[in-house]
């Protein structure tokens, strides 16, 4: 009873619910306190899927621009990196371009990002449109979703549009609608083969 | 399995190595594209397009030419002829246009990442080198400029002008922002106010429409690009001071009590450089202040120490890890968040610790 194991790590500004949505997958509830995270936290959560049991590491950051310069030991390791911007707040949605250059600057395509739009509850204080979110999120070629910490609103769908995302023992072809993960696994490993001989075949 | 095998079958022929090896790959759990052998293949001038669909080209130039008309040569000049021999065989051999420019990308994909990890290297090591440089004496600058050198504010002569400037903007506008210190300001605004304050620290800010998010961020910054306010000379004496407040009190006879804890966390900080004392100071009774407001902006001792500890206690991260950081992070934080909620026994001379509620 062999269980996958995978990190996932949650960037962002502070204060645009990175650990409101682990509160809310984990225990699925929310703390009204206003709290900063203070260094970083992580949880371990066992999810079902269709085909299979695999087990998730949820490493919450603190959102501060001094630890910055951490990220990519933090990342290294990490096959899910989920970057969270305020839907309210249109500096965080501009930094993720940088969390998300971050990560890919150190894992290249190896890693399944997942860019969310959360606080969707503040519709009247919204400032970024979804298909604002939906176009960055194409052109940086990450998957995309908005949810809302608070009221409970696409939480799960969060992690299990993730774990769905990551590579298994007995891998089928990857699901159509979501070309991501085809665009990450089939760069990695083709190139030495071509690299190696002078001739391909 | 069987998948794989009618792949094959209907090509009509064995793999031959280069396909054996993709085929491992595969096995052991790795998933990509696999260079496909379906019974579409490209008939004729057709060539896949990135999307895996079959698009009609014009055999160019160089394909033309560089095509012998037995078949492709390989490397030691024999023609390639394997089982099947089929033109496209060698067809596939060519490698087209596709994904001649996938590897050009990935190469640069990966000479980027070289270079900012070179670039990284690099940079920690200045860090270091600036690290040897630094020989204890508190208040000398390690890194950016000293707090004597900016223009001094006419109400304050060791009160750097920049910084009155934001705090009394922050004091007036920000007690009902949510997450003042904790949310970053817009970056072009945080830009703008920064040039600006550089040519005339004395500027009235509400000429500027900057929000008051900002103006926290700009302050923020000021503190991270000058010499660090508490000098790292003394961290290792703040972090055990702070390790005693937070040993529960023992009420027990001759066990040190709670205040005279703190007179030894006072007494450090009297090491400080001067210029530095000063602006700690202002800026820490500031912070009380804005704590006292907790209620329209959340933003408690805990909170603004947690956001601010970084900023304050520039404590050196290279080469740690985020598990080494999360150990390191309980004490600065409690150290700062003390400053705060004691401010008038740390700062104004108050021999009483007051009462936290």
């Amino acid at each position: 009873n062999h269980i996958d194991k995978f990190k996932l790590s949650l960037f962002g500004e502070m204060g645009v619910g990175k650990t409101s949505l682990i509160t809310r997958f984990m225990y699925d509830s929310f703390d009204n306190t206003y709290q900063a995270t203070i260094g970083i936290d992580f949880l371990s959560k066992t999810m079902y899927l269709e085909d299979r049991t695999i087990r998730l590491q949820l490493w919450d950051t603190a959102g501060q621009e001094r630890f910055r310069s951490l990220i990519p030991s933090y990342i290294r390791d990490s096959s899910v990196a989920v970057v969270v911007y305020d839907i309210t707040n249109a500096n965080s949605f501009q930094q993720t371009s940088k969390w998300i250059d971050d990560v890919r600057t150190e894992r290249g395509s190896d890693v399944i990002i997942m860019l969310v739009g959360n606080k969707t509850d503040l519709s009247d204080k919204r400032q970024i449109t979804t298909e604002e979110g939906e176009r960055k999120a194409k052109e940086l070629s990450v998957m995309f979703i908005e949810t809302s910490a608070k009221a409970g609103y696409n939480v799960k769908q969060l992690f299990r549009r993730v774990a769905a995302a990551l590579p298994g023992m007995e891998q089928t072809e990857p699901k159509k609608g979501e070309m991501t993960e085809v665009k990450l696994k089939d760069t990695g490993p083709i190139e030495p083969e071509h690299k190696e001989g002078g001739c391909s075949c | 399995k069987r998948e794989k095998d009618s792949i094959y079958s209907r090509v009509n022929r064995k793999p031959t190595p280069h396909k054996k090896k993709t085929k491992q790959k595969q096995q052991d759990g790795r998933v990509y594209t696999i260079p496909v052998y379906t019974d579409e293949r490209p008939q004729g001038n057709r060539r896949r397009d990135n999307r895996g669909n079959f698009t009609d080209f014009e055999m160019t130039k160089e394909y033309s030419s560089t095509m012998p008309r037995g078949g492709f040569s390989s490397a030691d000049g024999d023609y390639d002829l394997n089982d099947s021999g089929s033109w496209m065989t060698k067809f596939r051999t060519l490698k087209p246009e596709k994904n001649r420019r996938k590897e050009e990308k990935k190469f640069k994909d990966g000479e980027r990442r070289r270079q900012k990890e070179e670039e990284r290297k690099q940079k920690e090591q200045q860090k270091a080198q600036k690290k040897k440089k630094k020989d204890g004496r508190p208040g000398t600058s390690e890194s950016g400029c000293k707090l004597s050198e900016f223009p001094m504010s006419s109400n304050n002569p060791s009160l750097p002008q920049f910084v009155e400037t934001c705090v009394e903007f922050i004091d007036n506008e920000g007690m009902n922002t949510e997450g003042i210190y904790r949310i970053p300001g817009n970056k072009l605004q945080v830009e703008l106010l920064q040039g600006k304050l550089q040519e005339d620290p004395s500027l009235d800010i509400h000429t500027l429409d900057i929000q008051v998010n900002a103006v926290a961020t700009v302050l923020k910054n000021f503190f991270n690009d000058t010499e660090p306010l508490i000098p790292p000379s003394l961290h290792d004496e703040l972090l055990e001071a702070a390790a005693n407040i937070t040993e529960p009190d023992d009420e027990s006879e001759g066990m040190p009590d709670k205040s005279s804890k703190l007179l030894a966390l006072r007494g450090v900080l009297k090491k400080i450089y001067p210029t530095n004392y000063e602006v700690l100071k202002y800026f820490i009774t500031h912070l009380k202040r804005v704590s006292q407001h907790k209620s329209t902006h959340n933003m408690n001792s805990s909170n603004l120490a947690i956001c601010l500890w970084p900023t304050l206690l520039r404590i050196d991260f290279t080469g740690k890890t985020y598990t080494d950081m999360t150990q390191m992070t309980r004490l600065p934080a409690i150290i700062v968040q003390t400053l705060i909620e004691q401010c008038g026994f740390f700062f104004h001379g108050e021999d009483e610790i007051s009462e936290v509620v």
